[in-house]
Formats: structure tokens, C-alpha cells, sequence
């Protein structure tokens, strides 16, 4: 065992999560966690914890919903319909009113 | 009849349909794009923007800048990728000028170091079964909206967009030890949240 492998704290170690679950640790810096994760349990399962919780973000959901046609809609088309023509987009409080007045006719 | 999502055809989307129509300057492209991406952005934008009116004017500036750049797309990556890209940095932008707290922000430190009390005996949900798999997608969300404002950005392009540290750096203006010091801090808290949501640790 090299004196880089057998020489990283639980402190180091606890500092290097990040790198290490992200695989961005230097190839002598992976070599000592990796030890250091096999000869100490409390760190291992600080490890285990922590990519857990990595792993769990990835997956967050966040309630997008659905399409449906509504204010948001036809504001953003009528902010297209203006770059289009070369002109900033109407107001919002504007659209949404036309919005509003265009569902009160229909 | 106003277009709304559910009347756009599938391959009315398809890139090597959508694009030479939108350059052409079809009028209906531009609804199909409109209305067939709308929804998805917003979904996008909302992770990064605390209310409605906020994600709107995202998505629409995601738009307008996505028909001022519609000359030079190369089409390289897919028409979403870009689309999508555009939105997080589009929503980035409506954060940084906005430059406020939320009023109950709590700091993260508190979050890390002194957690309050399980909120309960609830069990963690059983990965077996998809309701409750969902349950929990959905329990993360809500942590990682609970992290103040700066380490709430760095979870959600770092792990939920999945952005590279350089790539989230390069978006808010710190240097990639900024990124990762707030992405550790963050995800300590966010174990320590879920943790007192169920009352144990993650399984």
C-alpha cells in the first residue's frame, strides 16, 4: 500500500464526498477513499448514506403538469408573435386581460 | 380555434419537420412549438422560479430568444435539448435579477446542524410499490425547495438538470470550488430534511 492510499481521515474523507460520488476525485485522492471507506464502517456508511441521497435528487419530481390551454399559453404566443415582428411583447397584464375577455366571448 | 397541445400531431414536432417550417416562417410551426413545448418548460422554469407569474415570463423569454437565435441553431443537439437549455439559463436570469429571499429562508447551516424533530413515524415508502415510489420522487422535490435560494440552484442544475460542475459555474458566475462546496452542504441538508420527513434515515 502506497503512503497516499493509507493516509486519508475520516475528515478528508468526509470532505471528499462530493468528488467522490460525482466520480470527480483525482485517481491517487479515489485510492485513499476507497481504503479509507473499507477499513472504516462509520465512513462507509456516511458514503452509502450520501449517495443515497444523490441518487434520490435525481429522481425528484416536481409536479409538472399537464399541458392545458390557458393565460400562460397565449401570452408566451403572443410574445413569439411579437419577436417575430421585430416588437417587445405586450404587457403582461395585458394579454392575460385580452385572455380573460377572449373566454368571456367564447 | 385556439391550438392547444392535445390538437398538435406527433410528428408535427418531429425536428426535421418543426425546424424548416419554423425558418420558413409557417405560422402554425410557431403553435406547434409554442404549445407543444410550453407545458415542459414550465415545468422547467417552476423549479427554479418560486411563483407562476415568474416561470411565465421565463418561458417567454425563453421563446423570444429562441426566435432571435432561430437563424444561427445548428441543429446539432435536438431542438428540446436546446430548448430546455435556453429555459435554465433563461430561468437563471429572471433568479439573478429578481435578487430576493424568500421570507422564511432558513439558513443552511441550520439545516445541516440542527435539525427540528421528525415530523413523524412515517415510514419510508416501500420501492416495490410505484404510488409510494412516487411519494417519495415527490418528497425530494419538496426538500430541495426548502434550501435557501443559492444552494436550491446548484442542487437543481447539478443534479436534477444535470449540469456539469463547469457548465454551473459558467451559469452563476462562481468558480467551480463555490459549486461544489454549496452542492455538499446542500445535499447534507437535504439527508438531514428527508431524514425528519420519515422519521428515519434513508433506506
Amino acid at each position: 500500500m502506497t503512503r497516499d492510499e493509507s493516509s486519508i481521515t475520516c475528515q478528508a474523507f468526509r470532505d471528499a464526498l462530493v468528488d467522490a460520488v460525482d466520480g470527480e476525485l483525482p485517481p491517487t485522492l479515489s485510492g485513499a477513499a476507497r481504503v479509507h471507506a473499507e477499513g472504516c464502517a462509520t465512513c462507509a456508511k456516511e458514503l452509502e448514506s450520501y449517495r443515497k441521497t444523490v441518487q434520490w435528487c435525481k429522481q425528484a419530481d416536481f409536479d409538472d403538469q399537464q399541458a392545458r390551454p390557458g393565460p400562460t399559453d397565449m401570452m408566451v404566443m403572443d410574445a413569439v408573435n411579437a419577436a417575430r415582428r421585430g416588437q417587445p411583447p405586450r404587457a403582461r397584464w395585458l394579454a392575460k386581460l385580452l385572455w380573460m375577455l377572449g373566454r368571456r366571448r367564447s | 380555434m385556439q391550438l392547444d397541445a392535445r390538437n398538435i400531431k406527433p410528428e408535427e414536432l418531429a425536428d426535421n419537420v418543426l425546424l424548416p417550417r419554423l425558418r420558413a416562417g409557417d405560422d402554425r410551426a410557431y403553435e406547434v412549438m409554442v404549445y407543444g413545448y410550453v407545458s415542459r418548460l414550465m415545468g422547467v422554469t417552476r423549479r427554479f422560479l418560486r411563483t407562476e407569474g415568474d416561470a411565465c415570463e421565463a418561458v417567454q423569454d425563453t421563446f423570444v430568444q429562441v426566435v432571435r437565435a432561430l437563424p444561427s441553431f445548428d441543429g446539432r443537439s435536438a431542438f428540446a435539448t436546446w430548448l430546455h437549455r435556453v429555459a435554465v439559463n433563461a430561468a437563471l436570469m429572471r433568479v439573478r435579477t429578481l435578487k430576493r429571499r424568500t421570507k422564511h429562508e432558513v439558513s443552511i447551516e441550520k439545516l445541516i446542524d440542527d435539525p427540528a424533530e421528525s415530523t413523524g413515524p412515517r415510514a419510508w415508502p416501500d420501492p416495490a410499490d410505484e404510488s409510494q415510489r412516487q411519494e417519495r420522487r415527490r418528497a425530494v422535490a419538496r426538500a430541495i425547495d426548502r434550501l435557501p435560494g443559492d444552494y436550491r440552484l446548484v442542487v437543481l442544475m447539478r443534479d436534477v438538470e444535470g449540469l456539469s460542475t463547469a457548465e454551473t459555474a459558467s451559469s452563476l458566475g462562481v468558480t467551480d470550488g463555490v459549486v461544489k462546496t454549496r452542492l455538499h452542504r446542500a445535499r447534507l441538508a437535504l439527508r438531514q430534511l428527508l431524514n425528519q420527513e420519515f422519521g428515519t434515515e434513508l433506506p
